[in-house]
């Protein structure tokens, strides 16, 4: 089985390398899509190589993540991995995210921080991420045996990929719920499985502040006006 | 007495004045509308919208009573707030409409760039095979 890893980047020159280089050990393949950095990210993309594509302008993570998952299943990959460029997620957690499709037990894996026993999660990240789940409940239908509503580390398999690219509609911050409720809403297998995500003040400093949870919202509530 | 009878002047004439000037911007109004209707940049429905709001307004100028005479039935209370809320309705239509343009422009703009992203694949493809053949 083919797995490739989507990394999107936006000005992760300095932490993309290190994340690279653990992450080529684990895959088979690694798609980096910068998404419109003015640093050097391509280029520590390119040195490490992976493949990389460029947004020539920036357009979210979520509109990154389509162009690495469509670039990924065209490289012939039979499990995607979503993996932060920004060093957050642990690429010891990839075996265990990708072992479920590899058993057939599910075609759609999502990393939750929340079954990690020994997470340690600040309290600030821990509203955030609470008021997510009861939006994503509430709003999206998302099942509440979902434990992290906000979860980037995922795997699935060409199948599911196929198919999030055509219901996928979110490009910035909401992506990561609509994910979350389109497959609940799909016929997919999907479970949870604990990873551990690793805060720094560099990764809090650029992760979801308070106020964008409003901005998810807005993009939500913007995407059913004008659609 | 002789200065009521000024006053009373004065304010005739600054409110012809006013109308005037605001029966000349609304002819400019529907005459540019006109304008981009005929070059093809604007809608059939669009355009008669605008026309109506137009002449709308024309109305209200020219015989401002009107105004007060329809807010009565629509229990609003003045002409002047009737124009208000209208505003206050057109405004938030306005900015609803642009707002939807602005997202299909977004979504277009999305379906751009991803496109030209991939545009390279076939050739990194290649790269690709050639890194897993050395990887083995």
């Amino acid at each position: 089985m083919k797995i490739i890893a989507v990394v999107p980047a936006y000005n992760e020159a300095k932490r993309l390398g290190d994340v690279l280089l653990k992450l080529k050990t684990k895959v088979d393949g690694v798609v980096v899509v910068d998404d419109g950095s003015r640093d050097a990210t391509e280029k520590v993309a390119r040195e490490m190589g992976a493949v990389t594509l460029k947004h020539i302008v920036n357009r979210g993570q979520g509109l990154a993540l389509r162009t690495g998952t469509e670039a990924a299943l065209r490289l012939g990959a039979d499990i995607i991995v979503h993996f932060d460029a920004d060093g957050q997620h642990d690429d010891n957690f990839i075996e265990n995210l990708i072992q479920p499709i590899k058993n057939g037990q599910a075609e759609v894996v999502f990393g939750s921080r929340f079954l990690y026993r020994e997470q340690c999660l600040p309290m600030g990240r821990r509203i955030v991420l609470l008021v997510g789940k009861v939006f994503n409940m509430v709003f999206l239908g998302v099942s509440k045996k979902i434990t992290d509503p906000q979860s980037g580390l995922r795997a699935f398999n060409k199948n599911a990929g196929n198919w999030l690219l055509n219901y996928l509609t979110q490009d910035r911050m909401a992506h990561t719920s609509e994910i979350l409720a389109q497959i609940i809403k799909s016929d997919f297998m999907w479970t949870e499985i604990p990873v551990k995500i690793k805060y720094s003040a560099e990764t809090l400093a650029k992760g979801q502040k308070g106020f964008d949870g409003f901005k998810i919202v807005w993009q939500f509530v913007r995407h059913k006006l004008h659609r | 007495m002789e200065f009521r009878i000024i006053s009373s002047h004065s304010h005739f004439y600054h409110f012809m004045l006013f109308r005037i000037f605001a029966l000349l911007f609304i002819t400019g109004a529907l005459w540019l509308t006109n304008k981009q209707h005929k070059a093809g940049r604007m809608r059939g429905t669009i355009f008669f919208a605008w026309c109506a709001l137009w002449l709308a307004g024309a109305v209200v100028v020219a015989v401002p009573d009107l105004a007060s005479v329809v807010a009565f039935y629509l229990g609003i209370g003045r002409g002047v707030d009737l124009v208000l809320y209208g505003a206050l309705a057109l405004g938030s239509l306005f900015i609803f409409s642009l707002s939807a343009r602005l997202y299909k422009i977004e979504k277009d703009l999305s379906h751009i760039v991803k496109a030209l992203a991939l545009k390279d694949l076939p050739k990194k493809e290649e790269e690709h095979k050639v890194e897993q053949k050395s990887l083995l």
